[in-house]
C-alpha cells in the first residue's frame, strides 16, 4: 500500500516522524564528523527524502502536508530569538555603536554584492531577488523573500549555503587579513553567515559566539524592516 | 536564579505566548501596513516586553532555548522543497555560486574591518 493511500492527517504525521528520525540521525553524524559546518544537518536530513520522492512514485504534495506542520515552528522559533538577544544585548553594549555600524556596512555589502553578482552574470530575476535576503538567519530570510516576491525555498537554500561557505571560510579569511579580533570574528560571521556562523563561533570562544547571535539577530531584524520597502523602491 | 526547570504546563503556555506574538505581530504588519514578515514584528514585540519586565521568566528562557538549538529541524522540508528547483539553480548555477561566494566573503570582511576600524583593541581589556 503506498503512503498516498493513507488520510491526509496519518501521512502528515508519517511524514513529520520520517524527518525527525532522519534529523537526530543527521544530528549524530555531524556529531560524529567534529560538528563540522559542511555536515549540514539539513542537508543530511534532506537529502535521503529528495533521492526518494524523486525515483518513487509519491508526490511532493504528499511529503508538504508533513513538511508544513514543521514549518509552521518557524514563526514561534523566530519570535523566540528575542530572548538570547535580550540577554546578550547587555554584553555588548559598551561597544554597541561600533557593532552597529560594522553590522550596517557588512549587511548593505552582502546584499548588494550578491544581488549585482547574481544579476550581472544573467540569472533569472526570480534567482535574483530570492539572493536579496540571504545572509539572515533562515526564518526571518524566507518571510523576508516572500514580502519582495522571491521564492521563499529558493531563499532557504542561499541561506544554508552562504552560512556554510561562511563558516567554513571566515576564520581563515580573517586570519589571512591578520585580523585577531575575537569580538570582530564573531561579529563577521553574524552578519554573514547567520545561524551556522554562530554554531562556529560558539566553537571558537564564548565571546565570539555572543557576538554573532547578537549581529545574527540583529541583522535579521533590521534586514525584514528595510530591505522589502527599500527593494519595492527599485524593482 | 532559580535552578528548579519549568513545569511542561508552564513551558507549553510559553509556546502558546510564542505562537499569540506570531498573530498578534501579523496583525500589527497589516494594520501599520508595513512589508515586514509577522515572526519579526511578533520579535520586537517580545523584545518590547522582556525590556519592560527585565527578566525572562523560566518557561519562556527553556521553550526559546529548545526552538532555538533545533532550528534546522524546521528547515528541512524547506530544503526537500528546494528539489523544485533544480532546474532553476542548474541553469543559473555559476550565477548563483559566484554571488554566494563573493557577497559572503567580503560581507564578513567589511564587518571585520569596519568593525576593527571603530573600536581598536582586541577587547581583551573589557572589565
Amino acid at each position: 500500500m503506498s503512503v498516498t493511500a493513507l488520510p491526509f492527517a496519518v501521512q502528515a504525521a508519517f511524514w513529520v516522524a520520517v524527518t525527525l528520525a532522519l534529523y537526530a540521525g543527521a544530528l549524530y553524524a555531524q556529531r560524529r564528523l567534529g560538528n563540522s559546518p559542511l555536515a549540514n544537518p539539513v542537508l543530511l536530513a534532506s537529502a535521503p527524502i529528495i533521492a526518494f520522492l524523486a525515483f518513487s512514485s509519491v508526490p511532493f504534495a504528499s511529503y508538504d502536508l508533513g513538511g508544513r506542520v514543521l514549518l509552521f515552528f518557524l514563526g514561534p522559533a523566530t519570535v523566540a530569538l528575542a530572548v538570547p538577544f535580550f540577554r546578550n544585548l547587555r554584553k555588548v553594549r559598551a561597544v554597541f555603536l561600533p557593532l552597529f555600524i560594522a553590522l550596517v556596512a557588512g549587511s548593505v555589502t552582502a546584499v548588494v554584492s550578491a544581488v549585482a553578482i547574481a544579476y550581472a552574470l544573467g540569472a533569472d530575476m526570480a534567482t535574483v531577488t530570492s539572493f536579496a535576503p540571504k545572509s539572515i538567519t533562515t526564518p526571518i530570510a524566507m518571510g523576508v523573500a516572500e514580502e519582495i516576491g522571491g521564492l521563499p525555498v529558493l531563499t532557504a537554500g542561499f541561506v544554508i549555503a552562504t552560512g556554510i561557505i561562511g563558516a567554513v571560510l571566515g576564520g581563515p579569511m580573517l586570519k589571512l587579513a591578520g585580523l585577531k579580533d575575537e569580538r570582530a570574528l564573531g561579529l563577521g560571521l553574524g552578519v554573514a553567515a547567520h545561524g551556522i556562523g554562530t554554531a562556529r563561533a560558539f566553537q571558537v570562544s564564548p565571546v565570539t559566539g555572543t557576538f554573532s547571535g547578537v549581529a545574527m539577530t540583529l541583522n535579521g531584524i533590521l534586514t525584514a524592516l528595510l530591505l522589502p520597502v527599500i527593494w519595492k523602491l527599485f524593482f | 536564579m532559580t535552578v528548579r526547570p519549568a513545569s511542561l504546563l508552564a513551558q507549553l503556555l510559553a509556546f502558546g505566548g510564542l505562537c499569540v506574538a506570531v498573530i498578534l505581530g501579523a496583525r500589527l504588519a497589516a494594520w501599520a501596513g508595513v512589508p515586514v514578515p509577522g515572526a519579526v514584528m511578533g520579535l520586537l514585540l517580545l523584545l518590547a516586553g522582556l525590556f519592560i519586565a527585565n527578566r525572562v521568566p523560566a518557561a519562556l528562557e527553556d521553550v526559546a532555548a529548545l526552538l532555538i538549538r533545533h532550528l534546522n529541524l524546521f528547515f528541512v522540508p524547506a530544503g526537500v522543497g528546494l528539489m523544485a528547483y533544480a532546474a532553476l539553480v542548474a541553469r543559473d548555477i555559476w550565477p548563483i555560486l559566484a554571488a554566494l561566494f563573493v557577497s559572503t566573503l567580503l560581507g564578513l570582511l567589511v564587518t571585520a574591518l569596519v568593525f576593527k576600524w571603530l573600536a581598536p583593541g582586541d577587547g581583551e581589556e573589557r572589565s
